[in-house]
């Protein structure tokens, strides 16, 4: 059996965190601007923006990862197989692109024959529209891996939810920095308070999640009756790998420790320093690693996804 | 004027929505999720080809190797299409195994190919891939069981039983042609477990390969 999974190697691995970031971050915005467009209408503009960028560079890497990318950019064939989830993903994926560029533009203020209040309208409606395709981005980067047959590892329905939670997470983390960076120091104290509280238990609903989802994999996984015992042994294997295997150094320093402990450990400091200037270089470091954390997290479970190995199975069952 | 105003634009959102709602229901029609070529279900006439590798001659089919990269002009510096796993067990006895594609019955490859690039012939149950329309996303090897696609600048490459490399109706693939004994066979999967008198036995996978082993 293989080491580790190499065929889909860093670009997808970049591919599905920044489809994640790029969600959340909007998801982020897109809350925030709901609950008062008026003082969060630049951030969301700004995090609209990010969020695109997030996702056509995800989206780009995609395409450089095929032996034919321009075959590829001819979507109508390439993805026209709805019974495949990487055709669905890709047509979500530039659905949510042109509804958050759509809010962009409106927000940018630069079609100036639209009033303000229905501006507001608007925006507020394409932000709905935009969490709901933000999300099922989310999701989609979860399934996609779930729904790969050959993989033992990524057959759990925890899997999407980790990526989705983990997409919430490093998607606040990127609103965070660009909140931090642009707030008028007197009146975001509110907004940065309830950013951190979602931070704590976004932090500890993926950590559960991630406790969920080892335990299974190390106890064999969710396999079906056919072929059960090699599936069974690889997907025990695959989180051995992460859990005390050759990758497990990243896996515990990098993802639990800096992506998940330490933004955790941030927000409460940010939180107990109130309103002092120590507080945003708390919250931007926790970001940080949060997306340091995220990203790891993306590049391990690729890795850590290998084959089962039906063959040695058979000739263990069969000729011995 | 701002009365009629209200009233056009409600029809509008429900004139959109409207079309959104058949866009998707048309897009659903026009690209079913069913593949292309008919599936070769158990109530067809169609007939499952696949490969049974007796391991009992000893033969560590060296030279079906070497026979398939010449027949499907595999450079040297690129995997073969097949692979040859060789086992020791306890007793110190070795056991040669060669696998090429398993053409499952239910290939879990063409259902995760967003192009509908690979296809199951309808005459025997064959998986083909479509170098014309893969854009090797590399989607399929994460779907099979068995780890089988390969890709080259060319996309998703794999054992086609030698299709591509022009075998005729009838004839049998390099690997088979060039085993000097009785140690690979290429055949209908039920003749071939009544020639080999229930010795040979389906290996199990979710994907139901067409693959004997004995």
């Amino acid at each position: 059996m293989i080491e580790f999974q190499t065929v889909w190697g860093w670009q997808p691995a970049l591919y599905l965190f920044l489809g994640g970031v790029g969600a959340g971050a909007f998801i982020t915005a897109a809350v925030l601007y709901l609950i008062d467009p008026a003082k969060n209408k630049k951030l969301a503009f700004i995090s609209s923006l990010a969020s695109i960028a997030c996702l056509a560079v995800g989206l780009l890497l995609l395409l450089t990862e095929l032996t034919s990318p321009l075959r590829g950019l001819m979507v109508w064939q390439s993805f026209s197989n709805f019974g495949s989830l990487m055709a669905i993903g890709a047509w979500l994926l530039m659905a949510t692109m042109i509804v958050i560029f759509a809010n962009a533009v409106i927000l940018s203020g630069k079609i100036a024959k639209v009033a303000e209040e229905k501006a507001t309208l608007v925006c507020r409606v394409l932000s709905i529209v935009g969490i709901v395709c933000a999300a099922g981005v989310a999701v989609y980067t979860g399934v996609l891996l779930m729904l790969a047959d050959g993989i033992p590892f990524w057959g759990t329905a925890l899997l999407p939810c980790l990526f989705t939670v983990s997409a919430l997470d490093t998607g606040l983390a990127l609103t965070m920095i660009l909140f931090q960076w642009l707030r008028k120091d007197e009146e975001a104290h509110r907004t940065s308070r309830i950013m951190e509280i979602a931070v704590l238990i976004l932090v500890a609903v993926e950590a559960i999640i991630v406790f969920a989802f080892m335990s299974t994999m190390l106890a064999g996984g969710e396999v079906s009756t056919v072929g059960n015992d090699t599936a069974t042994l690889a997907a025990a294997s695959s989180a051995q790998l992460l859990v005390s295997g050759d990758l497990s150094g990243w896996f515990w320093i990098l993802f639990v420790g800096i992506g998940l402990a330490v933004p955790f450990a941030a927000a409460l400091a940010s939180i107990a320093m109130g309103e002092k200037a120590s507080a945003k270089w708390a919250s931007i470091g926790g970001a940080v690693c949060a997306l340091a954390g995220g990203c790891a997290l993306r590049f391990l479970v690729l890795l850590a996804g290998t084959h089962a190995d039906y063959i040695t199975d058979a000739v263990s069952r069969l000729l011995y | 004027m701002l009365e009629s105003q209200n009233i056009s634009r409600r029809s509008l959102v429900a004139g959109g929505a409207a079309l959104g709602c058949a866009f998707l229901v048309g897009g659903k029609l026009v690209f079913p999720t069913g593949q292309a070529v008919a599936d070769s279900g158990e109530t067809g006439e169609t007939v499952q080809y696949g490969f049974w590798c007796d391991t009992s001659f000893n033969n560590d089919f060296k030279e079906c190797v070497e026979a398939c990269r010449t027949a499907n002009n595999i450079p040297a510096d690129e995997e073969a299409l097949c692979e040859v796993r060789d086992y020791l067990s306890k007793y110190g006895r070795y056991r040669h195994v060669f696998t090429s594609c398993m053409h499952c019955a239910d290939p879990s490859c063409m259902k995760a190919c967003p192009a509908s690039a690979i296809s199951k012939q309808q005459e025997d149950g064959i998986v083909v891939v479509d170098h014309d329309r893969c854009i090797g996303c590399k989607y399929c090897n994460t779907a099979c069981p068995f780890d089988v696609p390969r890709y080259n600048a060319s996309g998703m490459v794999k054992c086609d039983a030698c299709l591509s490399a022009g075998r005729t109706e009838g004839k049998a693939p390099a690997c088979v042609e060039a085993v000097a004994n009785g140690a690979l066979h290429f055949g209908p999967i039920d003749d071939l477990i009544k020639e080999s008198g229930g010795r040979a036995m389906q290996i199990t996978a979710p994907t139901s390969p067409s693959y004997l082993l004995s």
